[in-house]
This record gives structure tokens, C-alpha cells and sequence, in this order.
């Protein structure tokens, strides 16, 4: 675990405000004509609030269908929210593009939001074009950096190659002739090629082999400190999130749970649902094993999440009849941020630690 | 003393699929000894022949591929010898099998109980034959009532109502478990599982390995994990077997595997996970990729990604050294890099 190199004095540089994702089920015309189906509603993203600093890396874990990589998907724009908005800077994005504030008489620009954040994608088999060879996957994002110039290029593709650890004479192949750590090293060149100062990593190891995933995530480290990025890194492997992050922050059906430092949340988890997931890491040596918690049952559906607290049908730790009834705001315990009405003494915040009842807008740290 | 008979011995079993390019030795030459009631994990990468030994077991690899020599004896009996029916009872009766992916191993089509109630009506645990129409309600209820019983016991809760839903009307730690009950209503005495939690999530993942513990020491059921991930072998596991390119490179009780591994690609494995008991540790990968299986170096497999490697290491078999009672490696750097030339793979040398 390293120091980020970040000060949380400074406004953050990515922001999530209330962000709500919802996905509507429409039953087929036949459905609705025959068995008056409903629409339904999927609530991937209930009100998230995550705000980002610039040199560090936040580690977003959850169980599958948690709505985390819905939540990596706003952050990079490839989604945009029912609700709620993407901060940069604290400038809002607005259809992929944002207006920068006019700077010492210079009038207002436009921004694509893409030339700063870049995402790298869970499965390096499906997201690479297959019938485009290494170079024209490359050149894409270099064209968006108005390169003309073919020898320019090619340099700068050279460059990227060389950087993710990949051969020259490999630059005209397809993707189907590497192997899978290597496509995933595609798609880091691709992303690196925009010059981003953020990258949504999403599940990017959780593919590969045992050996390749070491390899890879020494790259993105690498690329850490080489470029000074700032990482939204999302993984359902907890002792990834531990190797990697700064701050890690658990999602529970579209909800974020607990935030907090990296070293705090595993080493004193507050939320019940951190401390099953902590406790259901196998690990090799025995003496490190956590005293299980079995949760029963599985994750509740997020078409029909239940009332109040989400987790409080399989918690085993209840406050009381209030968990059942009204969803727990954030509460300042120690050094992190806890969302449980077990910690209702403790003073309530937002999530990113500023005083709840003050305006959003005019932080103060 | 007599030493009793072990419940599955795999001698010198080696698996082939031959294709356009030349034969792929998918399992080369592997001996695994299982008494009954124990639990052996066998740990590797894609690709390394870990699922094969377990389709070699049941005989279900795939033509054109095919056992090219060695014994599987269960109780003693040779499978290679038994006909397709005497197989086909055995398999689920005897020795049952957990698939990796839950959701394409259940038929879509047939409601979950349903598909429960068949297996254990193929092996006669309930009777088959529907008595005539006016008595088969009541017949039929019986029948569900033993399901049911099944279904609990792996602990799906309201089977009653469960038994009539569809596969994808349950969550994926649902599905792993009514294929667990599947294989188990039966009362098997062997289990094999094929990557039974890489699908799930880990809480799911926890109790699934709980469910299997469970029956493993209520039941006396042996149990073949088949995983990628140490940590789970070693959390279920007495024994592990580690595979690199279709070959055993190391062998031995949990515990010393995995805190003295002897061979260098266990120690990459466990060097390459980040680890959450060794705060600020760097993890070490092993550089390279998994080896293309069909032209294997003349010698040791690993050689080209290995720390250690020489040039003798490629100059011809390296056999299996036994470094104790239960423990075995694959590894020249044993005995001081010195090579006997009549040595084979299939020669265990004591050192």
C-alpha cells in the first residue's frame, strides 16, 4: 500500500452528486397486450455520492449485480444518469462535453469529456474490434488528438506499444492472435493513447490467468506513477482492491455502504455487510483466516430492492425495527464513512466526510 | 498393518486430443491416490489439463480425444474395463460431478425439481414407474417428498415451492446448489468439482465451500477440487496437487505447499497474488505466458518462465523427486541440477 499522492484540500477532480441509474424493462407489446406486464424498473444506481481527488486510486468492490460497473460506466460517460450528475472539477458534464470556466479573458471551452477519462474494459476478448488490426485500434483515439501526420503516428504508436509491454512486430496483427493478457494490454495502450488523467479500470484482471493479472496490474501501477493518473478501480477480488487502492469504497445494490482508507476498511470494517465480505476471502494461511460469517441467501433483486436499509434482510447484525423502514444516511465513524443505523451515535455526514447539513456546494474542509 | 485400499488410484494416466497441428497432451503421465473421505485440490491456469483429469475419470472426453494409456481404478475396479451401461450407473451413483458454470449445465427447459427428481429416478433411489393413473398422484407426491428432503439439505430454502421454478428463476449460488444436490442425492463416494465457485461471488462463494465441507464430513464423501485459486484449495483441500502443461510439478500436504513450495511455479503463484497478510509487499508475476501445449520444450515445461532454469533443464524428462513421506516436486534444482540419463517422467526418485 503506498501514500496517494493527492491532498483532500483541494476540490476533487471527479464527482458523482446523487447519481441514480435506472434501466426500464419494457414486457414486449404481446406481453402487455396479453398479461397487462408492468414495465419494470432496475435501479442499478440509487443515489451514489463519490467524490475522486486527483493522484489517487479508489477501489470500488461489490458482489455482482451491485451496480458497480453501471457506476464505472457514468464516471466515463459512456452512460448517462436518470439522475444526478458527473462533476469535473466541479464543472458539470453535460452530453459528453465540458464548458470550462472562462480563464483570465479567454472565453469558455468546450471540452470532450473523453479526452480525460478513459475506461479499460472487464473482458479484453469482446471489447477489441476483431477484424481491426492492433495499429487501426490504436489510431482511433489518436485521430480524436488531431494527429494528421502518419509518421507521427506511427511513433506514437511505437511508443504505446513499447509502454504496455507489447512487441513492434506484433502492431499489424488482429486481436484474436494474442493471448489474453496481451489484449488486455491493448486496451490499456488504447486508453493511455488519449493522454487521460483518469481511467475507470473495470474488473480489468478478473479474466486472465493467476500469472498474467500480477503482470498487469504492475503495469496500471506503473502507468500510476509515470503519468500521475487517477484510477476508479473496480474488482470483486478484495485482495486486488488491497494491493491497489488508496480508498476503498463498497457497494450493496446500487448503494455505496461504507468509504474510507484503504488500510481502515480492512482493518476494522464498521458496515456488517465489509465484514462478511472480508471474512469470505479464502486465504492460504491459516492463521490469517477471519472467524467466518455466513450470509445467508443470495443478493435481493434490484427490480424489487427491499425497504429501508438494502441489506437488512440477510444482516445479522440489526439496529432495530429503523433498518426496515428508512434508509441510514452516512455516518462519520472514526475515519471512515459508514452507512448502517448501528453507528446512528455518531455524527452524520455525506459521503465524502463534508458536513451533511451543509450546502453542497460550498465545501469546506 | 494393512494399508487400505485407496478409493480412486489415477496411475501414469495420460490424455490426448490430436489435432491438425499434432498431439496435445492435455494430462501427461499423472498419478493421484485418493482414500476415502479425503479432500485434493488440483490447482493451476487455464489450460493446464486440470479439467481433463477429471473428464478422464468419467470417461467423458471428447472424441477424437482419448485416454492414451494408464488406469483409473476405483475400489479397485479398472474404469477403462467396465461397459458403457455398468459406466453409466456408476456415474452420479458413485462418482458425481459439480461443472463450473451452473447456469449451462441446468436444462432451461425442465423446472429445477424436476430435473432432480430424474437423476435420482435414473438410478432407482426412487422408483420409476408411475403406478397406474388413479394412484399416481399419490405416488408422484412421494416421490417429490424425497426431493424435497434433497433439496433441504443442501439448503434451498421453501423447496416446496422451489421444485416447480425454472433454472434462471434462481440466483447462481442457487443453481451451484441444486446441482450440488443433484450429485448428491445418490449418496456418491466421490465428488468432483470443477471449479464449482468460479462463477459466484465471494460470499456465495464461502458458503458453497461450507455446504461441501459439510457433506465431505457428514457423508464421508471424497471430494477433487478443481480450482485456479490457492486460497480456496487451501482453505478446503488436505492435499494439493499443482498442474503446469498437463503435468503435476508439485505434490503435497496443504500446509507444505504453501508455505515451503518446492517447485518455482508454486512459488510464482504465490508470489504473484497480492495478499492482504503482507501489507506494502510487492507481488512478483512470473514473466511470460502460459506455454502453447502442442510443442513443449524437450524437458521442463516451466523452464522458459522459470528463475532458476539451466540448460540441463531442457536436456530431457525430469521425474518426479519425492522430498518426503507425501510430498513430491518436479523440479532439477532438487538435486543440484545433476541428470541421471535413464530417468523418465514416470520415475519417482527419493532424494
Amino acid at each position: 500500500m503506498r501514500t496517494p499522492y493527492t491532498s483532500y484540500n483541494l476540490t476533487p477532480l471527479f464527482e458523482a452528486r446523487n447519481v441514480q441509474m435506472y434501466f426500464y424493462l419494457r414486457p414486449s407489446l404481446l406481453a402487455r397486450a396479453l398479461t397487462r406486464a408492468q414495465t419494470k424498473i432496475v435501479q442499478a444506481v440509487d443515489g451514489v455520492n463519490l467524490s475522486i481527488w486527483p493522484g489517487e486510486t479508489v477501489g470500488l468492490v461489490g458482489e455482482s449485480g451491485c451496480g458497480k460497473t453501471t457506476l464505472g460506466r457514468i464516471f466515463s460517460c459512456l452512460l448517462e444518469p436518470t439522475v444526478g450528475q458527473i462533476l469535473y472539477n466541479g464543472i458539470p458534464v453535460r452530453g459528453g462535453k465540458i464548458n470550462t470556466a472562462p480563464q483570465g479573458g479567454k472565453p469558455p471551452q468546450q471540452v470532450k469529456y473523453h479526452r480525460v477519462a478513459q475506461i479499460i474494459f472487464q473482458n479484453p476478448y469482446s471489447s477489441l474490434n476483431p477484424r481491426k488490426t492492433m495499429r487501426e485500434i490504436l489510431t482511433t483515439p489518436l485521430r480524436q488528438r488531431h494527429f494528421r501526420d502518419p509518421l507521427e503516428i506511427e511513433s506514437e504508436i511505437i511508443r504505446l506499444v513499447h509502454r504496455v509491454g507489447l512487441s513492434e512486430r506484433h502492431i499489424d496483427h488482429y486481436p484474436h492472435q494474442f493471448s489474453g493478457g496481451q489484449r488486455q494490454r491493448i486496451g490499456i495502450a488504447r486508453a493511455l493513447a488519449m493522454q487521460p488523467s483518469f481511467i475507470v479500470a473495470d474488473e480489468p484482471v478478473s479474466s486472465l490467468d493467476v500469472s498474467i493479472q500480477a503482470q498487469i496490474i504492475n503495469l496500471l501501477e506503473g502507468l500510476r506513477e509515470e503519468f500521475n493518473l487517477t484510477y476508479l478501480f473496480i474488482a470483486h477480488d478484495l485482495s486486488v482492491i488491497h494491493y491497489f487502492s488508496d480508498r476503498v469504497a463498497v457497494m450493496y445494490l446500487g448503494h455505496l455502504v461504507e468509504i474510507g482508507m484503504t488500510r481502515v476498511i480492512f482493518d476494522t470494517p464498521r458496515h456488517p455487510y465489509t465484514q462478511a465480505l472480508l471474512a469470505a476471502i479464502p486465504f492460504i494461511r491459516k492463521e490469517m483466516r477471519r472467524k467466518r460469517i455466513l450470509l445467508s441467501g443470495g443478493v435481493p433483486s434490484p427490480i424489487n430492492p427491499p425497504s429501508g436499509c438494502p441489506f437488512h434482510p440477510r444482516c445479522f447484525a440489526k439496529a432495530g425495527k429503523v433498518c426496515e423502514e428508512k434508509y441510514p444516511p452516512y455516518f462519520q465513524v472514526e475515519n471512515q464513512q459508514v452507512a448502517c443505523w448501528n453507528y446512528s451515535a455518531y455524527p452524520e455526514v455525506n459521503s465524502d466526510g463534508t458536513n451533511a447539513h451543509s450546502n453542497p456546494g460550498m465545501e469546506t474542509r | 498393518m494393512t494399508i487400505a485400499q485407496p478409493l480412486l488410484e489415477i496411475r501414469d494416466l495420460s490424455v490426448v486430443y490430436p489435432t491438425r497441428r499434432g498431439d496435445v497432451r492435455a494430462v501427461d503421465s499423472i498419478f493421484l491416490r485418493l482414500d476415502p473421505g479425503s479432500k485434493i485440490g488440483i490447482v493451476g491456469e487455464s489450460g493446464c489439463g486440470k479439467s481433463s483429469v477429471l473428464h478422464a475419470i468419467l470417461r467423458l472426453i471428447r472424441k477424437p480425444g482419448k485416454v492414451s494409456c494408464g488406469d483409473i481404478l476405483f475400489k479397485g475396479h479398472d474404469l477403462a474395463q467396465l461397459s458403457m451401461k455398468e459406466m453409466r450407473k456408476l456415474r452420479g451413483k458413485e462418482i458425481s460431478m459439480i461443472f463450473q458454470d451452473p447456469q449451462t449445465t441446468l436444462n432451461p427447459v425442465f423446472q429445477v425439481g424436476e430435473q432432480i427428481r430424474e437423476s435420482l429416478q435414473i438410478h432407482h433411489i426412487i422408483p420409476g414407474k408411475s403406478w397406474p393413473l388413479f394412484f399416481g398422484n399419490a405416488h408422484r407426491r412421494l416421490q417429490r417428498e424425497r426431493v424435497f428432503q434433497a433439496m433441504s439439505e443442501v439448503g434451498i430454502p421453501s423447496p416446496a415451492d422451489r421444485y416447480w421454478a425454472y433454472p434462471h428463476q434462481f440466483s447462481g449460488g442457487m443453481q451451484q446448489r441444486a446441482l450440488i444436490a443433484m450429485a448428491l442425492a445418490c449418496g456418491p463416494s466421490l465428488l468432483l468439482a470443477d471449479e464449482p465457485t468460479t462463477a459466484l461471488d465471494v460470499t456465495i462463494q464461502a458458503q458453497i465451500l461450507d455446504l461441501m465441507r459439510q457433506i465431505n464430513q457428514e457423508h464421508h464423501t471424497a471430494v477433487i477440487l478443481v480450482t485456479h485459486d490457492l486460497g480456496v484449495a487451501a482453505e478446503f483441500c488436505d492435499t494439493i496437487a499443482v498442474m503446469y502443461a498437463g503435468r503435476i510439478v508439485e505434490q503435497g500436504p496443504v500446509d507444505e505447499v504453501v508455505t515451503q513450495p518446492q517447485h518455482p511455479y508454486s512459488r510464482g503463484l504465490l508470489a504473484c497474488r497480492p495478499r492482504i497478510s503482507d501489507k506494502g509487499k510487492k507481488i512478483q508475476p512470473i514473466p511470460g505466458n502460459v506455454p502453447d501445449i502442442v510443442d513443449l520444450p524437450n524437458g521442463c515445461a516451466f523452464s522458459p518462465r522459470c528463475p532458476l532454469a539451466r540448460p540441463i533443464c531442457n536436456e530431457g524428462p525430469v521425474p518426479m523427486f519425492q522430498t518426503s513421506e507425501i510430498s513430491f516436486s518436479r523440479c532439477l534444482a532438487l538435486v543440484n541440477f545433476e541428470r541421471i540419463p535413464t530417468w523418465s517422467w514416470e520415475h519417482i526418485v527419493r532424494v
